[in-house]
């Protein structure tokens, strides 16, 4: 993999044709990534409504004023399709779609699409042959199917919150959407799972998720050290010592295991942290202020990615706190043709990450060492 | 009827969470997935891997057993001719084989994609890994965590500009993508190597899992937008906040994302629609006299985004989950059952989720050795040889 060559990402060579029913972000980025494996998506909109996706952050342009990034991404190598529940051609080219689809994305609740005129269970006949994947903030039922979400809500709700952040401070929510991001994963293994079992069998099937579920999925081990009678972490008992220091440039994540630390000290460089007060993992959680302190007299003199360098060089599995600057100008994601360009109309020409895998084959390896 | 992963079949050399409980997904659906651990080097989160939740038996640490569920268990040592052959057996019996150790580590087992293909001509590899297989830093060192700083996430996360935060130690965001993608690749691979005879290698980065998880902040950036800055529980055109309620360490989150959202908040709480600021504040002070669930069902109530803070633990008796059947319970290894987490979906056609609690070290390394056409006899002598190992309790020092 050189630093020109595209990314090799296709996996579904026959290119399957994928239908988003509906847009969120969970479902939104299992059809991207369907998009990015070789799946051919439509996304379908019910006319004269204001996507999810179209009210997100942040938005591009100089004033920020225009479109929004997440659409703008998400949307990326897809067709769309606009429906109008109210016109005979316009069903008629839905109920083509879906007839034409292997995969069938349906974002949002029963309900909620019975009120825009369409009957989920008309949609499954439709789509007969397909994979059908139904995701909803909370479930198609229970207690919560009318409440909002997003991914604030979701980090609370889910458990996720109460591990993040500082001991002394309130609970804090990961940037991003690394929840609804994530429930789009499980949904895309939904997909995969189906289409495998159609490859096998010849057999269609469907399944069912919300977005909840893929957070109690994805934080899933309080619950489990908690039946065994384990105390139950808090926020900022991580124990390894301070979670980011302040360096010349910006910050660095210090994570390193206790049998790291006489290389962390060589580092430093600094014989203070001989002191019996950092002897060990709990004195120097008790200590982690004072400790803070006297690494950042060192590393703030540093450039983070010095300090990098030193740390790995010392086999300290730590590493700086990247920018989106720094990651655009990575050497590791230049090298192995991470990012892709996209023009976006009215604004530019700017980059999108790819897929996270790349494929090779055997020829590929021969087509390296030849070259 | 069987799973509906039913005839795939994992060699799974996998460990930690990253890996495991990306084969975890596979099993539950019925793959056949046999963990390969050394008898003397098993997977190092038996014992809970930081040490500090691990117990005195190779099942006693909680996540482990949820990762390795529904799998069976080969213990042999790889570095042995006698152990390699061994899993060149089992790879030609196999649809993937999947890893997660230090790049360079499969290579020197002799187990690198090369061999693989020789051995079978449709193998998928798959390798989940710090950085990628090729790169100016692909033998770099890292733990989950680090991922969060070197991803990209921990630079937008965090109470202001100066608090970059990461995920924690105990979710280690950056593994529950990988193990949440992987799943996905995985059968994707599969799936196309069956369909056309030929060995693929999936090289997968956990670094840029996190990143492709933040398409819109890189093409922000990448357009002229400065980077984005830790802003609490805010986000980008939608303020956020927790407020504290009666009770140790309880809160509420809330955001705000529609203007109507001011003013249904502000109805609640007793206040002018204002300024956030001071929308917060009048929050914080209604939240402080009420009890957690009360506030968040009252915010609800009123239309708004908003929930309990709550810990993982209590889910365990969420009624939603608990109506569905998501949790499932699991036996214990000296009794009883535990409860674990649910299906990544819920297919309306499945085998029961969990056939089995997670393996011992090598508990069907004599089952394992059978199908690959070992006799009573050559099993016997490669125990007595130490080359493969049977069930086994390991103490910690």
């Amino acid at each position: 993999m050189s630093g020109s060559a595209a990314r090799a990402t296709t996996l579904l060579p026959e290119g399957p044709r994928v239908v988003e029913l509906g847009e969120t972000f969970s479902a939104a980025l299992a059809g991207h990534l369907l998009e990015r494996m070789g799946a051919r998506v439509v996304r379908v909109m019910p006319a004269g409504e204001v996507a999810e996706l179209d009210t997100l952050g942040p938005r591009l342009g100089e004033e920020g004023e225009g479109p929004a990034a997440p659409a703008v991404w998400l949307r990326h190598g897809k067709e769309a399709v606009e429906f109008d529940a109210g016109s005979s051609s316009s069903r008629a080219r839905l109920d083509a779609v879906l007839a034409d689809a292997d995969v069938v994305l349906i974002a949002g609740t029963t309900a909620s699409w019975r009120a825009r005129g369409v009957d989920l269970d008309d949609v499954r006949r439709a789509a007969g042959t397909a994979v059908i994947g139904h995701v909803t903030p909370w479930g198609d039922d229970g207690s919560r199917v009318d409440l909002r979400s997003n991914e604030l809500v979701l980090q609370a709700a889910g458990g996720f919150m109460k591990l993040v952040g500082a001991s002394d401070r309130e609970p804090v929510r990961l940037g991003g959407h690394p929840l609804q991001a994530t429930a789009g994963l499980l949904v895309l293994d939904g997909v995969l799972i189906g289409l495998f079992h159609r490859q096998s069998t010849g057999q269609s099937t469907s399944f069912e998720t919300s977005e909840f579920e893929a957070v109690a999925h994805v934080e899933w081990k309080i619950a489990s050290v908690f039946q065994s009678g384990a105390p139950i972490d808090r926020r900022g008992e991580d124990g390894g010592g301070p979670a980011a220091v302040r360096t010349r440039d910006g910050h660095f994540g210090l994570f390193f295991t206790p049998r790291e630390w006489d290389a962390m000290k060589e580092v430093v460089g600094d014989a203070r942290l001989d002191d019996p007060r950092f002897a060990t993992p709990r004195s120097r959680a008790e200590h982690q202020a004072e400790l803070t302190a006297l690494f950042e007299e060192t590393t703030s003199t540093m450039s983070k990615k010095d300090l990098y360098e030193r740390a790995q060089a010392r086999n300290i599995p730590a590493g700086y706190v990247a920018t989106m600057t720094d990651l655009l100008a990575s050497p590791q994601y230049r090298a192995r043709a991470f990012f892709r360009p996209i023009e976006v109309e009215g604004v530019g020409s700017g980059l999108l990450p790819d897929a996270p895998w790349a494929i090779r084959t055997i020829d590929d390896l021969d087509e390296e060492g030849a070259a | 009827m069987s799973g509906l992963l039913h005839g795939l079949k994992v060699a799974d050399l996998s460990i930690v969470t990253a890996g495991a409980a990306s084969t975890q997904v596979l099993a539950d659906f019925g793959a056949d997935v046999v963990k390969v651990e050394g008898g003397t080097r098993p997977d190092l989160y038996r014992m809970g891997f930081t040490g500090d939740k691990g117990g005195s038996s190779d099942l006693s640490f909680p996540p482990f057993r949820v990762a390795n569920r529904n799998k069976r268990g080969l213990a042999v040592d790889l570095k042995t001719p006698e152990g390699h052959e061994i899993a060149r057996r089992l790879i030609a019996q196999s649809d993937v084989v999947v890893e997660n150790f230090r790049r360079g580590a499969i290579e020197r087992l002799g187990l690198g994609f090369r061999e693989l293909a020789a051995i079978r001509p449709d193998i998928v590899l798959v390798s989940i890994s710090s950085q990628g297989a090729t790169g100016p830093r692909r033998g770099f060192t890292s733990f989950g965590i680090t991922l969060d700083s070197l991803g990209g996430i921990q630079s937008l996360s965090g109470y202001d500009a100066d608090t970059p935060t990461w995920s924690s130690g105990r979710i280690n965001y950056p593994d529950q993508t990988a193990n949440s993608l992987a799943p996905a690749v995985i059968l994707a691979a599969v799936m196309a190597s069956r369909a056309d005879g030929q060995a693929r290698w999936v090289d997968m980065s956990q670094r840029e899992t996190v990143t492709s998880l933040l398409g819109e902040y890189i093409l922000a950036t990448s357009l002229g937008a400065p980077d984005p800055q830790p802003d609490a529980n805010n986000a980008p055109g939608a303020p956020g906040w927790v407020s504290r309620c009666r009770g140790a360490d309880e809160w509420i989150a809330v955001s705000l994302e529609t203007p109507a959202d001011r003013s249904r908040l502000a109805g609640v709480v007793g206040a002018d629609t204002g300024d956030d600021d001071a929308l917060r504040r009048a929050t914080d002070a209604w939240a402080e006299s009420r009890d957690r669930d009360a506030a968040a069902a009252e915010l609800r109530a009123a239309g708004l985004a908003a929930a309990p803070v709550v810990s993982g633990h209590e889910l365990l008796d969420d009624p939603d989950l608990n109506a569905r059947g998501w949790w499932q319970s699991v036996d214990l290894p000296d009794g009883g059952t535990e409860r674990q987490r649910g299906p990544v979906v819920r297919f309306a056609e499945n085998a029961p989720l969990v056939r089995s609690r997670a393996p011992h070290v090598g508990e069907h390394t004599a089952e394992v050795l059978a199908e690959l056409d070992y006799t009573a006899a050559e099993i016997d002598d490669l125990l007595a040889r130490g080359v493969v190992s049977h069930p086994q309790t390991t103490t910690r020092n």
